[in-house]
């Protein structure tokens, strides 16, 4: 049961604008095994997202390979065969606008049933969209309803279903609950988790939240402007983070314990901004906010390196 | 002690629309002492944006229908306000941050000359100071906020900056006239967690500094937990529970802080929490009595019928809950 | 099975307060039920026509010279024109010919226009979308009652050739509104969630962005019923329009604009009628406007 997923192999997506060539996405290497949490955490102009977005087809990578159950999904979702789009779904992090509006939630549902199933009983995919309503928990007479009658929390309930219903075995979720209140939250990340035991799916989870990652990933990377600064297991993670950029950023976590309080480490403090994707300073791109840095830093771009147990980092410091 | 700067008492607040009237302030009792930094917390939709808007009269009536209560500055009940009272109050005396930085700064302006508006309406425009005396005030301003090289900035457009540079200044000009009470909605919300940091940081060290009062709203625990005195928790138009921070932090009373704490995912790993059963009511049918009873694991017969009212636990703990009624 | 008729009978009552709601936004404003009364007021005069109408020979070739050219009286309320026809028969009958030209007319270029903008909205390649709105841009660049003047005069004068006249000035308007709508659709998360899901074009196109169309659609053809009968009367009034006998309003008024002011009602009469079919579809078509619009408050 430890056959890998998804490999995503020295990923890069780059962008051409009006100011310039936007580095999203610098050389990742991820890989997920089945039936595990992959975390991915980065602020904005992590490239996070974009590496979400290239993994489901909706960019082709500048450079690299994406590799799923063995199969080069570098293509792009064109040239993506049926059976991968039916196995591979993704939720998007806005309830808002990752439902059509214009549309109930059974004409939602039912696209990616017909489309993938072979059901063409009119009855028997009414049946399957009400299952899969009681899937997140909701009652049958949702089905008519509009996504403009329902909170945030519940459009990204109708989120979930639609990625399940074509029965897939990876998600790519994309900040899922960002937008939502920490309670409704609690609620569809445990719905998140019992559909992971459940069904045994996959999971890459993307966040900008360290403590839901700390909680739902079993591994995590965190991202730099378009790479990868430190990746280890979670627990080893949290444990002992090595890289000065996520000291920065476990100390600027808000808490509610005092047990939490006594985590986050106390010597480093969040300052300097984050630059513009387009300007990225050169060597090491956090050397500009990085309290320790050293002369080497602003010339030279350090490599990553394993330190103990699959916990790696790229920083001069190692 | 005297009396509190701010007195909100008994407010209500409906919205008249399509289906009906949508009843979403039920009783909102709320007070700030001269000095005192307070953190409101309550998740989207529970009222406390409606709160702020009614405190600043900022509210558009119609649709907003004010039907009761009365919200006492400096013992001045601000809904009876005429129009030039109100400007004065807005000028010198109350200052609002919002959440969008982008939304308080206008885009085909520059900062100096932004700022150096600011100035001059706060000055009331008496003593004409002359274009270098203005800028020399603005670059002050912006030093208060830790900007770095304000030089640069004063000729910079809004969409040129940051978020992080935007928040600064709009708490730059939130801070320009000295202020008695400052209320900032969601400071950092739309920023990085990072970035938001700082900000947070910068408020506090600002309003500590300057001995303002400080609202603070969020809709996270976390942001008000090292800056605040005393917290207020708001559930669907009303306070449920209020007490000193640390407190209310340690010893939450009322099931809603328990459900949202639990709920907070744990930076030590131990899992996200049940979450609350149900969803925030319906205003157009808003459960009777108290608000919380369809969703709350201790509900009573008695809490299904009347509205608890503030209940003292102890010294500035208040629960508004049944569960403490005898104590 | 009774969960499905459980959802069929939130279906019904959902329809239910959706008409209750739709028309609590579409009555805010009291000069849109002014609108709907006079466009109801149209429409039974359009389907009764024979019947309200006093004099319905009038319409045809009719010549009654003894009683050309005379005032309003109790028998002929609006008077009678140089060939003794009775005018308020004939405007009446008029409308009939006037609604069915601007009917027409939006039920051809609604569709063509329509999809030609979906295309070139989702389908930025250049080859599809550029072509389109730049052949669309042509044509509105010439105002539409100059484009319309211009075809109808190289066709044979009569109602099918200005029909047709309207249409080519009309249809690149839909284009680029349902382009705003589709390209601005095109990059929102949902859209992309059904591009890699592995839904057709086809089905993206009109299953999915459509339905976002509906509205700015549907307000635009009821405010461009006022806009095409305007039009319609202006080509007639140069006599490129309906032919006599026909009774057209334009044409009316055209005809009794030689005799002003001494025969004052053989112009004024048609001249109201023309005001008040625009009127009552421009007031009818804000309220609907607002019925598709952002409800506020709450």
């Amino acid at each position: 049961m430890d056959k890998v997923a998804m490999e995503i192999k020295d990923l890069k997506k780059y962008f051409k604008t009006s100011e310039g060539t936007v580095r999203a996405v610098d050389g990742i290497d991820i890989s997920v095994k089945e039936g595990e949490t992959y975390g991915l955490v980065g602020e904005s102009g992590s490239g996070k997202s974009t590496v979400a977005y290239t993994a489901i087809g909706m960019y082709k990578p500048t450079s690299g390979k994406i590799l799923y159950k063995g199969d080069d999904i570098s293509e792009g979702y064109k040239k993506r065969p049926k059976r991968i789009k039916k196995d591979l779904q993704i939720l998007f992090q806005d309830p808002g606008t990752s439902l059509n509006t214009a549309r109930t939630v059974k004409q939602i549902l039912e696209v990616p049933l017909k489309i993938h199933n072979t059901i063409s009983k009119k009855s028997e995919i009414e049946e399957k969209t009400v299952n899969l309503l009681k899937m997140v928990e909701l009652p049958p007479n949702y089905l008519e309803k509009y996504p403009s009658m329902m909170g945030g929390g519940e459009k990204q309930m109708i989120g979930i279903a639609r990625a399940l219903a074509t029965n897939p075995s990876f998600i790519i979720l994309d900040e899922p609950t960002s937008a939502l209140d920490v309670s409704i939250q609690a609620k569809i990340i445990g719905m998140l988790m019992k559909f992971q035991k459940d069904l045994s799916l996959s999971y890459l989870f993307i966040t900008h939240d360290l403590s839901l990652m700390r909680n739902v990933a079993i591994k995590v990377a965190i991202m730099y402007l378009g790479k990868i600064c430190e990746k280890a297991e979670t627990a080893e993670f949290f444990r002992n983070p090595l890289h000065p950029y996520t000291q920065m950023l476990l100390s600027s976590i808000p808490v509610v314990t005092d047990k939490e309080e006594e985590l986050k480490p106390k010597q480093i403090e969040s300052r300097g901004e984050i630059p513009s994707p387009v300007n990225i300073p050169t060597g090491c791109s956090f050397h500009s906010r990085c309290p320790k840095k050293m002369n080497i830093c602003s010339e030279v771009d350090p490599e990553m390196v394993e330190r103990e147990n699959n916990h790696y980092v790229r920083c001069h410091l190692y | 002690m005297d009396q509190p700067l701010l007195d909100i008492r008994n407010l209500h607040v409906g919205f008249k629309i399509f289906r009906g009237f949508s009843d979403v302030l039920d009783g909102v009792d709320f007070q700030v002492w001269p000095g005192e930094r307070v953190g409101l917390v309550g998740e989207m939709g529970c009222g406390k944006t409606t709160t702020m808007k009614a405190i600043m009269k900022l509210l558009d009536e119609p649709p907003a229908v004010i039907t009761g209560g009365e919200i006492l500055f400096h013992n001045k009940n601000i809904l009876k306000m005429r129009k030039k009272q109100l400007q004065e109050l807005r000028k010198k005396r109350i200052s609002m941050i919002f959440q969008d930085p982008m939304a308080s700064l206008n885009p085909v302006f520059t900062i100096g000359n932004q700022l150096s508006d600011v100035i001059k309406y706060s000055k009331g425009f008496k003593g004409n100071w002359g274009f270098n005396k203005y800028i020399e005030e603005v670059i002050n301003v912006l030093n208060k906020v830790s900007l770095p090289d304000p030089n640069r900035i004063i000729h910079n457009y809004p969409i040129q900056l940051s978020g992080g540079m935007r928040q600064r200044i709009s708490i730059s000009m939130a801070l320009v006239s000295s202020s008695e009470l400052l209320i900032a909605d969601e400071p950092g919300t739309a920023l990085d967690v990072t970035i938001k940091d700082q900000v947070l940081k910068l408020l506090d060290t600002l309003t500590k500094k300057m001995g303002s009062s400080f609202i603070l709203i969020s809709h996270a625990l976390g942001a008000v937990k090292n800056i605040t005195d005393r917290t207020y928790v708001m559930y669907a138009g009303s306070m449920v529970e209020t007490a000193k921070t640390e407190d209310l932090f340690h010893n939450p009373k009322h099931p809603y802080s328990i459900g949202l704490i639990n709920s907070t995912p744990k930076l030590s790993g131990e899992g996200v929490g049940e979450g609350i059963p149900g969803r925030i009511p319906d205003y157009y049918n808003p459960p009777k009595g108290c608000r919380f009873n369809p969703r709350c694991s201790q509900v009573m017969d008695l809490c299904k019928k009347e509205k608890p009212k503030f209940f003292k636990y102890n010294n500035q703990h208040y629960v508004a809950c049944y569960l403490y009624k005898d104590i | 099975m009774e969960k499905i008729s459980q959802s069929q009978r939130v279906y019904y009552s959902r329809g239910f307060e959706n008409v209750s709601r739709n028309w609590y936004k579409f009555s805010r404003n009291p000069l849109s039920i002014v609108g709907l009364v006079l466009v109801i007021f149209i429409l039974i005069l359009l389907i009764f026509a024979p019947v309200i109408a006093p004099h319905p020979e009038s319409t045809g070739k009719f010549i009654d010279f003894k009683n050309a050219s005379l005032p309003p009286s109790l028998q002929h309320l609006f008077g009678t024109d140089r060939f003794g026809r009775d005018i308020l028969s004939r405007t009446i009958y008029a409308y009939r010919y006037s609604m069915g030209m601007a009917v027409v007319v939006l039920l051809l270029t609604m569709p063509v226009g329509t999809i030609l903008g979906l295309c070139a909205g989702y389908f930025q390649d250049y080859r599809i979308s550029a072509v389109i709105m730049r052949v669309a841009d042509v044509f509105i660049a010439v105002p539409p009652l100059i484009l319309a003047l211009a075809v109808c005069s190289v066709l044979k004068p009569g109602i099918f050739n200005a029909m047709l006249a309207i249409s080519v000035a009309w249809w690149p308007w839909y284009t680029r509104l349902v382009y705003g709508i589709s390209s601005s659709l095109k990059n929102e998360y949902f859209v992309k969630a059904l591009e890699v899901t592995g839904a057709s074009s086809f089905h993206i196109l009109f299953k999915e962005i459509l339905p976002n169309c509906k509205g700015p659609i549907l307000t635009k053809m009821a405010l461009d019923m006022g806009w095409t009968i305007l039009i319609g009367a202006s080509l007639s009034f140069v006599g490129l329009g309906a032919q006599p006998p026909t009774p057209d309003l334009g044409s009316m008024v055209a005809d009794a604009s030689n005799y002003l002011p001494d025969l004052w009602w053989e112009a004024l009469f048609p001249a109201i009628g023309i005001m008040m079919i625009v009127l009552a579809f421009n007031l009818f078509g804000d309220g609907i406007g607002d019925m598709f619009g952002e409800e506020k408050g709450g």
